[in-house]
């Protein structure tokens, strides 16, 4: 018997616990995790910045989650710590390799952030300490195929570090590049650009990049279309040039002069020729939204220009410090304009069935008291009066509770999105969509947002608990995912911004004594409740549909207009809170959040018109999965129109 | 029970004759006008928004309160007493025992806190679908709303067979009782009060524990010891009342 038990106790431990025991090793060997942070181990403080994820599968096919922890709120937010999450599935094959960008933003540097790979099976994770990786200063990214790189001289007006990438390391998401203050490129095909890469320079550019072309020899690079779309010039061969005296003007005053060079053979398409020589153009700049692309047709990598005194002084002026310091768009959102828009009835009757329950209140306090009635007039038998308020009380409470619990629509969650448009040059628009999620019953929801999105916020109450915050981001196809938990009756708020085309054309004409504004609606969307307010007046101008325009007319004085017509009303400032609109929910999310009294009226009459409408729906798009979510979207859009220079187009 | 002239006579005057019928209408018309305010008029309040979210909790405190209050007078026999019989011609001239006078009132005791419970039910499960109150709370709401009905109700028993002569004073005594049990009780020991417990039930939070020589006595073991001890003292006190107004 005992012979057994040895034997059956021998064969457990080399049947089954030996090759156990054996196997951990070998599991925790199949993967390895290398994160690379920011643009090769630098990233500019305060910004997003990307971060890859290498995966290498040494073993058999493995499917998790990568996911990346970091903190979020702090002291100097104002709010407790909380955790933020990005997590991405992945499938790894047998043998293989595979990197994931994120693009992550931490809010303090002094916790580290963590890197891991989970699975039901298998997990591993590698903490990074950030304080090693920072810049102050943004970063200037350097594109080039040339194994040797051109001389960039910057100077101390321009501290920023230099970083020269290989195209498959641009990021493909917008708000990785918000750390770089330029972007240059030199000698670079950039067929390979991806179209992700691609639109998220097209967003980066817009909301207020910079992009430095440096001209070539290599003169058919710059003809591809993938390197022609950010030009603002069409570039036909090259040209020599035995001088370039109107360059060396303004930057070679104490250099050698520059003798036989070659230039890139170029027509202006569109922006401004900051400096041309016989008609070719040598510098040019052109406006992209907020953003700026300068083209320069001339070798900087070779002589005789690389060893050209000049160009450190060239180079101070095309990486200098952007001349558009344009504060970001902001419009209160909190618990305060929540509050306010939630207090109002108009608002709680589209997610509470008040009427309904109004109506079940009249029934069955009017059917009791007609039966108490009976029981004292003695009509009908006592039987027949207790049967029939025994059916009420049952009717009423089951019928009511049926009717009111699921037949009145009474949804999970109500998602308001409030979009402030803010025009930007070249037909973009800045939009903030501040987005407030309610949930009336506790469970998870997944917040939807359309790709290109630049900036996510969670707005906090100060009183809110860390589990509470915690928020998971999931990209996946076209849209970000954030995930997060709500309790019953609780709420959440965000702020998103982004950049999109909305193009609203206003053009000013001066016509001796009179000043005449055209507003052209250029977008698919109609533009409601259109106002103007102009020189302490304001000017109510209806609708302007798709295509449509309206133009005004403002008799001048002294250079400014100066009186009004019938529909307008004279004061002294305007108070934009006097504005009604026919929906009284407009009306709040206009005075409360984006025409807030603190805000002031004298901001918005500097010698600007200002033009705002609502727009049917948003250019950008906010949703929440799920059928029982009732969705509000309100779209204004918000234009400053400069009066001072008359004659030109603003869009 | 049908033969019982003392239950008889409480159906008749109560239900029969409709005296019963201003509790009924009191509760209810205060009631429907909380939950109609609650809804409909904005208030100052920055958590004005979650009326919806309070409705049920409001609504059920309230309907605690007012069932408990009706309760106590319905069986302290408040509406119209002067058409009640005397107790001892019931015991002496009409032969009634002990035990049937006993049945007798606390099922007309029960009769009662079950009607108003039913009567307000209509108006607290609208409450509940409306602020989505998963269906595990209104039962324990309700279940509440009847243990708590009886329990305090019974001293309204008590109180009448006391002082059946002293009519002032079983109504200071009752009042008294209805602020000390549902008001003040709370700042002796939170749990110990009916309205903070429901709203602790209805709320999903936890209450503090009790400590007592280093022992921890959960919140809710606490509430419906002390609650036990509450029905439980007042039975034997509603007997030995009954019991000397048998001697007299």
């Amino acid at each position: 018997m005992s012979l057994a038990i040895g034997k059956a106790a021998l064969f457990f431990s080399f049947g089954f616990c030996l090759p156990l025991l054996l196997s951990l090793p070998l599991h925790a060997a199949e993967l390895t995790l290398e994160p690379q942070v920011g643009f090769h181990g630098l990233f500019q403080l305060g910004r997003p910045f990307p971060l890859r994820v290498d995966l290498t599968n040494s073993g058999r096919p493995m499917e998790g989650t990568v996911e990346i922890k970091l903190w979020k709120g702090g002291a100097s937010r104002g709010v407790g710590s909380y955790p933020f999450h990005y997590q991405r599935e992945v499938f790894l094959s047998a043998q293989s390799r595979k990197s994931i960008q994120f693009t992550v933003d931490p809010d303090s540097l002094s916790r580290p952030l963590t890197v891991s790979f989970l699975s039901p099976t298998f997990k591993v994770s590698k903490e990074i300490d950030l304080r090693r990786y920072f810049t102050p200063s943004p970063l200037v990214l350097l594109l080039t195929e040339n194994s040797l790189s051109p001389p960039i001289p910057l100077t101390s007006s321009s501290p920023s570090p230099l970083v020269s990438l290989s195209l498959a390391d641009l990021p493909a998401d917008p708000r990785a590049y918000q750390g770089i203050s330029t972007i240059i490129i030199y000698e670079h095909s950039l067929r390979d650009l991806s179209k992700p890469q691609g639109a998220a320079l097209e967003t980066w550019l817009s909301l207020g990049g910079r992009m430095l072309i440096l001209g070539s020899i290599h003169y058919a690079l710059y003809q591809e279309p993938s390197v022609a779309r950010f030009l603002p010039v069409r570039v036909a061969g090259l040209k020599k040039f035995s001088a370039l005296p109107s360059l060396e003007k303004l930057y070679g005053r104490r250099a050698a002069s520059l003798r036989d060079l070659m230039v890139q053979d170029s027509t202006l398409i569109e922006g401004k020729i900051v400096i041309e020589e016989e008609g070719t153009p040598i510098l040019v700049e052109m406006g992209r939204g907020s953003g700026k692309v300068s083209y320069l047709s001339l070798d900087v990598g070779r002589p005789p220009l690389s060893r050209w005194q000049g160009l450190s002084l060239l180079f101070r002026d095309l990486l200098g410090p952007p001349g558009d310091s344009r504060s970001p768009l902001e419009a209160s959102w909190d618990e305060a304009v929540f509050s306010q828009l939630l207090s109002d009835p108009s608002f709680i009757s589209t997610y509470v069935p008040l009427r309904t329950f109004f109506l079940w209140l009249l029934f069955y306090l009017g059917g009791l008291g007609f039966l108490a009635w009976l029981w004292q007039q003695q009509r009908l038998s006592r039987r027949t009066l207790v049967l029939s308020a025994l059916s009420l009380v049952l009717f009423s409470s089951f019928g009511g509770y049926l009717h009111l619990g699921r037949g009145g629509n009474i949804p999970d969650g109500v998602l308001v999105s409030s979009t402030l448009l803010q025009s930007l040059p070249d037909g973009y628009v800045e939009a903030l969509s501040n987005v407030a999620l309610f949930s009336t019953l506790s469970r998870r929801y997944n917040l939807q947002v359309d790709r290109g999105w630049t900036d996510f916020e969670p707005v906090l109450p100060r009183s809110r608990r860390s589990e509470d915050s915690s928020l998971v981001v999931e990209e996946e196809g076209g849209s970000t995912r954030f995930r997060f938990r709500l309790r019953a009756w609780d709420y959440r708020l965000f702020k998103i911004r982004s950049v999109s085309r909305f193009p609203v054309r206003a053009e000013i004409e001066n016509r001796g004594d009179r000043l005449f504004l055209k507003l052209t609606n250029l977008t698919a969307k109609d533009l409601t409740e259109c106002w103007l307010v102009i020189s302490g007046e304001r000017y109510f101008l209806g609708t302007i549909f798709p295509g449509g325009s309206q133009v005004r007319e403002f008799p001048l004085s002294s250079g400014r207009p100066s009186s009004v017509d019938g529909q307008s009303k004279k004061r002294g400032t305007v108070d934009l809170r006097e504005i009604s609109f026919k929906d009284r929910i407009r009306e709040i999310l206009f005075r409360y959040s984006f025409f807030p009294q603190d805000r002031g009226s004298a901001r918005w009459d500097s010698g600007n018109a200002l033009f705002f409408a609502w727009v049917d729906g948003s250019p950008y798009r906010v949703w929440v999965d799920g059928a029982r979510i009732l969705a509000h979207d309100y779209t204004l859009f918000r234009a400053m129109i400069p009066l001072g220079e008359e004659g030109t187009d603003e869009d | 029970m049908r033969t019982n002239p003392l239950f008889q006579e409480g159906i008749q005057v109560y239900l029969v004759e409709g005296h019963g019928f201003v509790a009924y209408f009191y509760l209810l018309l205060f009631l429907a006008s909380l939950e109609f305010l609650t809804l409909f008029l904005p208030s100052l309040d920055p958590q004005a928004w979650m009326g919806p979210a309070n409705l049920f909790k409001v609504s059920s405190v309230a309907a605690l309160m007012l069932v408990i209050y009706f309760t106590l007078r319905i069986a302290n026999q408040e509406f119209v007493p002067w058409r009640f019989v005397p107790l001892n011609r019931r015991l002496h001239q009409e032969g009634l025992t002990i035990s049937e006078v006993a049945v007798a009132q606390l099922s007309l005791l029960c009769l009662h806190a079950f009607l108003l419970v039913f009567l307000c039910a209509p108006l607290l499960l609208w409450a509940g679908a409306i602020a989505r109150a998963t269906a595990g709370s209104i039962l324990s709401m309700f279940l509440l709303l009847l243990f708590y009905s009886l329990a305090y109700g019974i001293w309204g028993l008590v109180a009448l067979i006391l002082w059946e002569r002293g009519f002032e004073n079983r109504q200071v005594f009752v009042r008294s009782l209805f602020i000390s049990l549902v008001f003040l009780s709370a700042l002796v020991y939170l749990p110990l009060n009916p309205v903070a417990f429901l709203l602790s039930r209805l709320g999903g939070g936890d209450m503090a524990p009790l400590v007592l020589w280093g022992w921890k006595w959960p919140a809710p073991s606490i509430h419906f010891l002390y609650h036990f001890l509450l029905l439980g003292s007042a039975l034997p006190i509603y007997r030995w009342a009954l019991k000397r107004g048998s001697s007299l």
